[in-house]
């Protein structure tokens, strides 16, 4: 009675955290991968890893800002294996490898302002641009951020500065 | 209105819905996964009653006794001092990150049939701040150069058994090619502890990972590390991957590596002779 009353909590829990955030870090992994599709699974794994431990889960800070996090982390082990696997065919193969661009297929057709941020944040190095989207988006302050990313709050704040600057020559004009 | 501020408008102008069949899919699956974590399986109940009587104080008190014995006792049976060197998981990525230089062999073998096997060793450098260089070799023969130059934001790839090149723009920094990124996604697992054992006359420890987020359901990756060096001496990758229309069994071994050496900057410049043809990417 007591496990099935703590269980119905849990799942209250869940489901309310994940329709409060859901579309705001889609954004979030749309932005960091320029790809819905990649974006899409890492609010999945995500969520499902989230509910798996939910019973030991401690919130220190934000819950926006842990669940950014937790998607940008997601996004980056995915970009990096589809990197490797492609390399992996390429080598296997012999065939050339792609240039990294997103297939025009997987290209997100979403509103212009997404549109533009996640085609110029694509153009920088992912350590820039996971730094950027979890201040902008996740609302983090640098110390939170370099915690959870297990760097300094300088090199924190030099990957902001540095990306910022890139994105000003990206977007020169464009906004 | 200062160009950060523009930047955050667009995050904050940006809006898209998780669609339904997606958020029936992300639901489902949690759900799930909640319902099977209240489930207590037979091993966890054991390990929470071990933590129970580890917890008492008399026990911690006892262990203590019993492990300092156990030491005072090898060490006098084997009348010496113990070789107590292993290998600290959570340091090894920090060392090798300290690393600019690396150079290591990896072998590729894909199976093709019951009894047959294509095996595709190769040479290669990896040097913080100039880029990557493979030399991949088809039947002892240096076939495949490629390079990939992130400061340059390109790669290369020389078809010497075919004289032709070819040159693609790359984006991302880091090189996929590095052993570095292999070692994050294993050392970010759970992972098993394998024990000891010895590679090429040296002493290591072994750890294996499953992560069918990368390998597949039936692939596995194992690390072995020096215990004295805390460097990695072989990683082992073992998948089902998609070749050539199939799912194969591939294995990737990378060996023999030689953390922090001098490598010649210049063999990171393509060298490409002038009767080569460039290809064009498909």
């Amino acid at each position: 009675m007591l496990v099935n009353r703590h269980n119905q909590k849990n799942k209250d829990l869940l489901c309310g955290l994940y329709e409060k955030h859901r579309d705001s870090l889609l954004v979030l992994g749309i932005a960091l991968s320029n790809d819905v599709n990649i974006a899409e699974d890492a609010l999945h794994d995500v969520f499902v890893e989230f509910a798996r431990r939910i019973q030991e889960f401690k919130l220190t800070g934000s819950m926006k800002g842990y669940l950014s996090v937790c998607v940008a982390n997601r996004v980056r082990d995915m970009l990096r294996v589809n990197r490797n696997r492609e390399r992996i065919l390429d080598e296997q193969t012999g065939r050339s490898e792609s240039s990294n661009t997103s297939d025009p297929g997987k290209l997100i057709i979403c509103n212009e302002q997404l549109q533009l941020l996640s085609s110029a944040l694509v153009q920088l190095p992912y350590e820039q641009r996971e730094v950027i989207a979890l201040r902008m988006h996740g609302q983090m302050r640098f110390g939170a951020i370099a915690k959870s990313l297990g760097i300094s709050a300088n090199t924190a704040k030099g990957r902001y500065r540095y990306g910022i600057e890139k994105l000003r020559s990206i977007l020169n004009g464009k906004l | 209105m200062s160009y950060s501020k523009k930047i955050k408008n667009l995050f904050t102008q940006s809006n898209i819905k998780v669609n339904n069949q997606v958020n029936d899919r992300i639901i489902k699956d949690s759900l799930k996964a909640l319902d099977e974590s209240h489930i207590l399986q037979p091993s966890e109940i054991e390990i929470e009653t071990w933590r129970i009587i580890m917890r008492k104080p008399i026990t911690k008190i006892a262990i203590a006794a019993i492990i300092i014995m156990a030491v005072f006792m090898s060490v006098n049976y084997f009348g010496g001092s113990v070789d107590i060197a292993t290998v600290a998981w959570g340091g090894v990525l920090d060392k090798v990150e300290q690393i600019p230089t690396v150079i290591f062999d990896m072998t590729a073998e894909i199976t093709i049939s019951e009894d047959e096997k294509l095996v595709l060793p190769s040479k290669n450098y990896v040097a913080e701040g100039i880029g990557t260089r493979s030399d991949i070799y088809l039947n002892s023969q240096l076939s495949i150069i490629k390079y990939r130059l992130p400061m340059e934001k390109a790669a290369y790839e020389i078809r010497l058994d075919r004289k032709e090149y070819s040159r693609f723009e790359i984006q991302d920094e880091q090189a996929s090619d590095d052993p570095r990124v292999w070692l994050e996604m294993i050392l970010s697992g759970d992972y098993t502890e394998l024990g000891r054992n010895t590679i090429n006359n040296i002493v290591v420890e072994g750890i294996s990972v499953i992560r069918p987020d990368i390998v597949g359901e039936k692939g596995i990756m194992r690390l072995w590390v020096d215990v004295q060096t805390n460097l990695p001496v072989m990683i082992e990758v073992e998948m089902v991957g998609m070749e050539a229309g199939q799912m194969r069994q591939q294995r990737f071994v990378m060996e023999n590596f030689e953390w922090n050496t001098e490598i010649d900057p210049d063999i990171f410049v393509p060298d490409i002779p002038e009767d080569f043809t460039q290809r064009k990417i498909r």
